[in-house]
């Protein structure tokens, strides 16, 4: 062994003793893309959970003024050109029917100052505490709350909403329902591999078969199955959390089948048979022995499943199969960008894609990460 | 062997026969049937049918029938005669539209397949060669930025940078005068252009996926015994690369391919319909969405039959290579 | 006749001059129709337009073809193909009127479309009469017709020596032969059309009476039988030297056989003898090797009359029977190509570039289109045409007033409910945010220079008032709920379900809709669906409440096509669901009555009258609900298409694209 590279010697003591998870947690720590994400994710997440007061107007606040326009420019000098309280201007529109143009210009009469702490919309802050302050809004000269003119920092969408308030009450779906799939994939997968890997026989053939038929059904028709079957009256987001919830009984099959080999592996094992002789019930024996023997494999799937979620969330809202209109989610927001009229007029609208790809990329680096740190060999 | 072949044949029958009835049931799933379909889309251009003519219209497709009768005898057709039905949209034998699509779609997975092997297998050397070089972090974040953007917004906005640029459109694989005139010896150079953004498009998002997978390899296998061995007796550094190293990393890339069999059908619909392509993806889609049931019933029987026999001939030739499986289906 | 006459001069007087007022400005040729001398007929359907030159003048001057039919060389004289001189028809004006300019031939229309269909049938649909945009009856594939005094026989008559695309003769037999072995036996899948049923609904006697005359005989007097033919059957005629033996077969029945020669027809097999009937007969132009009398005839060229396909054109009619005001064989083009796209935004992507030479589009994107000009090149004009909807169709709310749920019909037949609904929303901004301020707020009212327009009527329930829409909602029987929503009186929970057509943008409207009825106290869900979903649902009665209809309401005129505005008319309609005659009450059945002593009535005063009743009626009661006025139709049209019309009015019965006659357009690089 010495001609490999030799560790440092271990001087704490705890780290013997420390449990498996402990030692992940010391191995994850040290990965550093790893950190920053979960940074990343721990930002995002508390953006979605704190959405009515980061964002500065509701979801569907909107105004006839502001349609696709652009992010608004934020002044910090005065016509003097001495530094002020940032402020922006109203916007004014004309509409040429003539030239079929759209002439947008700032209204240079009144300022509005960006004020933090802002009085704006009432809601219920974590659903409960009734509030009416956001993080930022604007006020008129006076120190009004004023709702005429609009600060859109990632500009406006068609209808004249705000597309940054928007990605964070949208992220309350993007980021929430992949992980409630994964989660009953992941839950589905150890059970159902679990009883065919460590029984065997006739029930793990009859599994077997289930699986491979399945797997063998492609997605598409069944989202399109699922979401016309169900019945209406039920809200669009409920709807889609039935479907994602009905497709992750489906989607357990890859798990499963990892599950059952680790089982058939292990079952073999001295320390299963140990327990066996001890009289040991067989469902302590998979819970209590044999699951944590690979749950880190296991959560590292889990982890690596929820970025292909969300970005199947955006593929299917494109088809009209998954999220829709009135309700929000990423996917939403992105498809008013497939007409190439938008990415052309307003290359705004595609910021939503920024926050996809930061989820998808934080989620994978995480689960880069968790490898890592769950390879008891590293 | 023979024994487990001769059982895992018997299973296959039975399974193919389950699909089959679940794909049926999934796919008149939906309220309505190709008449009210039909009818709509016809409302939609402005002929409006009465409620008789709908039901004229049902009864001549036989989708008055109760699904299970007409289940039977769309199987019976299939076993009998070989036919696969009736496609109401095209009118026309279901086999004759997917005889129709089949070269494109093959062909164009099967380049996407390609380019995703010969790109990503040097890439995914050299970064495991170079580990935490600036080329490694350079591969690997672009890898992750092509997986990480949804496909259909990467094609949208790659056509709209080519328009900008060159001022034509490169919407769909064939331009008009290449459909109008057949393909000519002078449209393939423009022809091979128009391929590139699919290829690209829908190929980047599976070369992270294999750069990472071969890295990975790499670098486990650099790390045994067989390769310090190797080493020490004096091996070149090229030799231990590809004739040790690389042979065990292609394993799990090898076995991916049986995967492939599954996405070949409607693997990139979406891409698909956004850069205008007339492959099996898009006509799947719309079967399903207009309840052209039997087309659609074997576009998805054909694939759900692909994904079966691709599990069946990986699970035959692991059994073949290792004795311990066969040995403990046995048990 | 001379009463006849008389009404008809009056009626079309009335038949309203439409939109062309608001769209093309001063563009409006008040043409009055001249009273006719007691006891005289005329050839012609409409009173000739002055401008229209004299056939024997044109051909005196000699006819000419497209080099594109010379060069096969495997055609005749130009001559022998056209009808006689006298029979010729001239295209000289746009269907507004509009002269036209003479073009020069050549070139292909590109187009992309997916499927054939209407979308490839009505541009280059014949009909024996056609209208103008001022919803008169113009002569077309018939030259002209005459009728009796009580309107019970009409006379159709042919133009002579026409023929059809293969250059067989067509004839009344055509006519009389489609009528009694295809529409009587319902071959073509239609049956008998409503304008060939009288007052009673027993079918015309339809009989030859030379190779360019036929007559149609009713029961009862039918007046309105030739605009009814041009909204119901639109054609009227098959090839019966190509279909006569096909369709001999079907009746025998020897399916078997006449599939087989179906498919040597064609070269489709058909599943059964009614799909053959319905295909060949009323789809006819989708199938290469069926003749017809259009400019265009799709390709018999392998690879090119698939309409399925990705790929299919329709070919230039060497035998057409129109001209231009200097004798040139119309069509001027030689082609209309079309290529297949996966969706419809990505024809805009194609206009763009020049691949594509048409397309209607959004306001909105019409800054993308003229911008293209700077990127790739390609300059497109746009031209506005106006609707026929009553207010915008995106934005109307229709209220199912059959709906079958006791509590929620009485309440949807409230008026003040439905005011409630109108006013509790802000409607300036609505329009403004909709429709990024190109579109005013409305009401569902006839728009400015259509049938029935009042400017009172268009500004009915469309202040905002919110406090006000609350008293209303409560006379109407609402009471406020713990929750600050409504409920009925009866203490259950009000919550209006409001569904659409998917992929219509009805979402967003109903987002920022959603917004002002929460405000207001109303509760509300929402989800849209398949087109086929909402289409069955629709039949059935059940919707509860759309926005976006498959139909909304208005159209050219209440009395020509009463589909989306009278119970009973249509099957698909949201607002007045299941509601039929027997089932109306109130002024619904009032309005069924109103249109069944219409049919019944010749003199032009008292049908005048009968109309404005009817109109009257909806003005009262406002059954639907709009909010931002109605949106005009703009054509995208690459600059190298010339005599493409502006200032026309885009309406199903006009056939769309159709009355834009693009046997008339020339390319002009």
């Amino acid at each position: 062994m010495a001609i490999f590279k030799k560790k440092k010697p271990q001087n704490d003591e705890s780290r013997y003793m420390a449990s498996q998870w402990k030692l992940m947690w010391i191995k994850l720590k040290k990965h550093k893309l790893a950190r920053f994400s979960m940074i990343i994710l721990a930002i995002m997440y508390a953006g979605a959970l704190f959405a009515d007061f980061l964002a500065p107007y509701g979801l569907e606040d909107f105004t006839g003024l502001y349609t696709d326009t652009a992010p608004t420019t934020v002044h910090w000098r005065d016509e003097n050109g001495s530094f002020s309280r940032p402020f922006v201007y109203k916007l004014q529109k004309v509409n040429d029917r003539k030239t079929y143009s759209v002439i947008i210009s700032e209204d240079t009469s009144a300022k509005y100052y960006v004020k933090f702490f802002a009085k704006g919309n009432e809601y219920k802050l974590l659903g409960f505490i009734p509030c009416d302050i956001h993080l930022y809004g604007l006020v008129d000269e006076q120190g009004v709350p004023n709702t005429e003119a609009r600060i859109n920092i990632f500009g406006a969408d068609s209808v004249g909403r705000d597309i940054f308030s928007r990605i964070l009450y949208g992220s309350r779906v993007s980021l929430t329902i992949p992980f409630v799939s994964a989660a009953i994939s992941f839950v589905l997968g150890i059970l159902l591999g679990g009883i065919s890997g460590y029984f065997g026989g006739w029930i793990d053939n009859l599994i077997q078969r289930i699986i491979e038929v399945i797997s063998a059904i492609p997605s598409i028709p069944l989202w399109l199955a699922l979401s016309a079957a169900i019945p209406p009256g039920i809200s669009v987001t409920a709807m889609y959390l039935y479907i994602t919830v009905i497709l992750s009984f489906i989607g357990w099959t890859g798990l499963a089948r990892t599950v059952r080999g680790r089982f058939i592996a292990l079952r073999k094992e001295d320390f299963v048979m140990a327990a066996k002789l001890a009289g040991v019930s067989d469902f302590k024996i998979i819970v209590k022995h044999m699951v944590p023997g690979f749950l880190s494999y296991l959560i590292v799937s889990l982890t690596l499943g929820i970025p292909n979620s969300i970005l199947g969330e955006t593929s299917m809202s494109y088809l009209g199969l998954g999220m829709k209109a009135p309700a929000t989610s990423w996917g939403v927001l992105l498809k008013e960008t497939e007409a190439l009229a938008t990415v052309a007029q307003c290359p705004w609208k595609m910021i939503p894609l920024i926050f996809v790809i930061i989820a998808v990329l934080a989620y994978n680096f995480l689960g880069d990460g968790l490898r890592d740190a769950a390879d008891p060999y590293k | 062997m023979l024994k487990y072949i001769g059982k895992r044949l018997l299973m296959f029958i039975p399974t193919i026969f389950i699909i089959s009835v679940v794909i049926f049931f999934i796919i008149q799933l939906p309220p309505g049937d190709y008449a009210t379909s039909y009818a709509a889309a016809m409302a939609a251009e402005g002929e409006i049918m009465t409620p008789e003519q709908i039901e004229a219209l049902r009864a001549q497709f036989g989708l008055d029938k109760p699904w299970y009768i007409q289940y039977f005898s769309w199987m019976a057709d299939i076993i009998t005669k070989g036919d696969f039905g009736y496609s109401f949209e095209y009118g026309r034998a279901v086999w004759d539209v997917i005889a129709q699509y089949l070269p494109l779609t093959l062909g164009i997975s099967f380049v996407i397949m390609l380019f995703q092997y010969v790109v990503s297998l040097p890439i995914g050397i050299y970064c495991a060669n170079h580990q935490y070089s600036v080329g490694d972090y350079f591969w690997s974040f672009i890898g992750f930025i092509g997986t990480a953007t949804p496909n259909f917004l990467l094609a949208i906005l790659v056509m709209y940078f080519i328009y900008v640029k060159t001022g034509t459109m490169y919407l769909g694989l064939f331009s008009t005068e290449m459909l109008q005139n057949g393909m000519r010896p002078e449209y393939i150079p423009e022809f091979l252009g128009r391929c590139m953004i699919p290829v690209l498009v829908i190929g980047t998002s599976g070369t992270c996926g294999i750069i990472r997978t071969v890295r990975a390899q790499m670098l486990d296998e650099q790390a045994r015994q067989y390769t310090l061995t190797a080493r020490a007796k004096g091996c070149s550094e090229a030799t231990i690369t590809y004739k040790y190293c690389l042979r065990a990393a292609l394993n799990p890339v090898v076995s991916g391919l049986s995967g492939a069999l599954r996405t070949i059908f409607s693997g990139s619909t979406v891409s698909a319909i956004v850069m205008n392509m007339a492959i099996l993806g898009p006509v799947l889609l719309t079967a399903l969405k207009s309840q052209d049931m039997y087309l659609a019933g074997t576009i998805v029987l054909v694939q759900a039959i692909l994904v079966v026999v691709g599990t069946l001939l990986s699970d035959i030739a692991l059994a073949w290579l290792d004795p311990r499986i066969r040995f403990s289906e046995r048990s | 006749m001379g009463k006849f006459k008389k009404w008809m001069s009056l009626a079309l007087a009335l038949i309203m001059c439409i939109g062309l007022l608001t769209a093309c400005g001063g563009g409006n040729n008040s043409k009055t129709p001249e009273p006719q001398q007691p006891g005289t007929t005329t050839p012609d359907a409409t009173p000739s337009t002055p401008s229209t030159p004299d056939p024997a003048e044109i051909a005196a001057s000699g006819f000419s073809e497209a080099p594109y039919i010379t060069s096969l060389g495997t055609y005749g004289a130009v001559e022998d193909r056209l009808p006689v001189a006298d029979d010729i028809m001239v295209e000289s004006v746009d269907a507004a009127g509009n002269p036209l300019a003479i073009g020069v031939y050549g070139g292909e229309l590109k187009r992309s479309a997916g499927g054939g269909n209407w979308d490839a049938g009505k541009p280059v649909e014949e009909g024996l009469f056609r209208f103008n945009t001022s919803a008169e009856v113009e002569p077309n594939v018939a030259k002209s017709y005459d009728v009796n005094d009580d309107a019970t026989v009409y006379t159709i008559h042919l133009r002579e020596g026409m023929k059809w695309s293969d250059g067989e003769p067509f004839t009344a037999e055509d006519c009389v032969w489609f009528y009694n072995a295809v529409c009587l036996n319902n071959l073509d899948g239609k049956g008998i059309r409503n304008c060939h049923k009288d007052a009673n609904g027993d079918p015309a006697v339809v009989e030859k009476v030379d190779d360019t005359t036929f007559t149609v005989t009713f029961g009862t007097p039918k007046y309105d039988f030739i605009e009814a033919l041009v909204v119901d059957l639109k054609w009227h005629y098959a090839p019966k030297h190509i279909l006569g033996d096909i369709c001999q077969m079907i009746l025998d029945g020897k399916e078997a056989e006449a599939i087989a020669a179906g498919k040597e027809l064609t070269g489709v097999e058909f599943s059964d003898s009614s799909a053959l009937g319905k295909e060949t007969l009323y789809y006819f132009w989708n199938y290469s090797g069926i003749p017809t009398l259009n400019p265009f005839v799709l390709s018999t060229e392998a690879n090119k009359n698939n309409v399925k396909g990705e790929y299919y054109e329709f070919v230039r009619n060497p035998y057409y029977w129109k001209t231009d005001a200097a004798g040139q064989q119309l069509p001027y083009m030689d082609k209309i190509i079309y290529t297949t796209v996966q969706n419809v935004d990505q024809t805009l992507m194609l206009l763009l570039d020049g691949t594509v030479d048409y397309q209607t589009i959004a306001v909105q994107d019409a800054p993308t289109v003229l911008d293209a000009e700077n990127t790739s090149g390609t300059k497109i004009n746009l031209y506005e045409w106006s609707g026929v909807e009553w207010g915008s169709a995106a934005h109307q709310l229709h209220l199912n007033l059959g709906i079958a749920d006791a509590n929620k019909n009485a309440l949807f037949n409230n008026a003040d409910f439905r005011q409630a609904m109108s006013i509790c929303v802000d409607r300036v901004a609505l329009a403004s945010a909709l429709t990024d301020g190109w579109q005013d707020a409305g009401q569902a009212a006839p728009q400015e220079g259509t049938l029935g327009y009042s400017e009172e009527w268009s500004k009915k329930w469309t202040e905002y008032d919110v406090a006000k829409a609350k008293t209303l909602f409560e006379s109407a029987g609402l009471v406020m709920g713990s929750d600050g929503f409504y409920d009925f009186a009866d203490g259950t929970d009000f919550e209006l379900t409001i569904v659409s057509v998917a992929d219509m943008g009805a979402a967003d409207t109903f987002s920022l809709l959603d917004t002002y009825y929460r405000a207001a106290g109303i509760k509300c869900n929402f989800r849209d669906y398949d087109r086929s979903y909402i289409d069955n649902e629709l039949m059935a009665g059940s919707l509860e409440c759309m926005l976006y209809p498959v139909t909304p309401i208005g159209d050219i005129s209440i009395a020509l096509k009463p589909n989306s505005m009278i119970p009973g008319y249509a099957t698909n309609v949201a607002w007045y669901g299941n509601i039929k005659e027997d089932t109306a009450t109130g002024d619904l059945l009032e309005l069924i009555n109103l249109k069944k002593q219409l049919d019944q009535t010749a003199d032009a005063d008292a049908r005048n009258d009968i109309v404005a009743q009817m109109l009257k009626l909806h003005e009262e009661n406002q059954w639907t609900i709009g909010y931002v006025a109605a949106t005009p139709t703009i054509h995208a049209v690459n600059a190298r298409i010339q005599n493409f019309p502006d200032g026309l009015v885009w309406s199903d019965i006009y056939r769309d694209m159709g009355v834009a006659h693009c046997q008339c357009w020339f390319i002009q690089e």
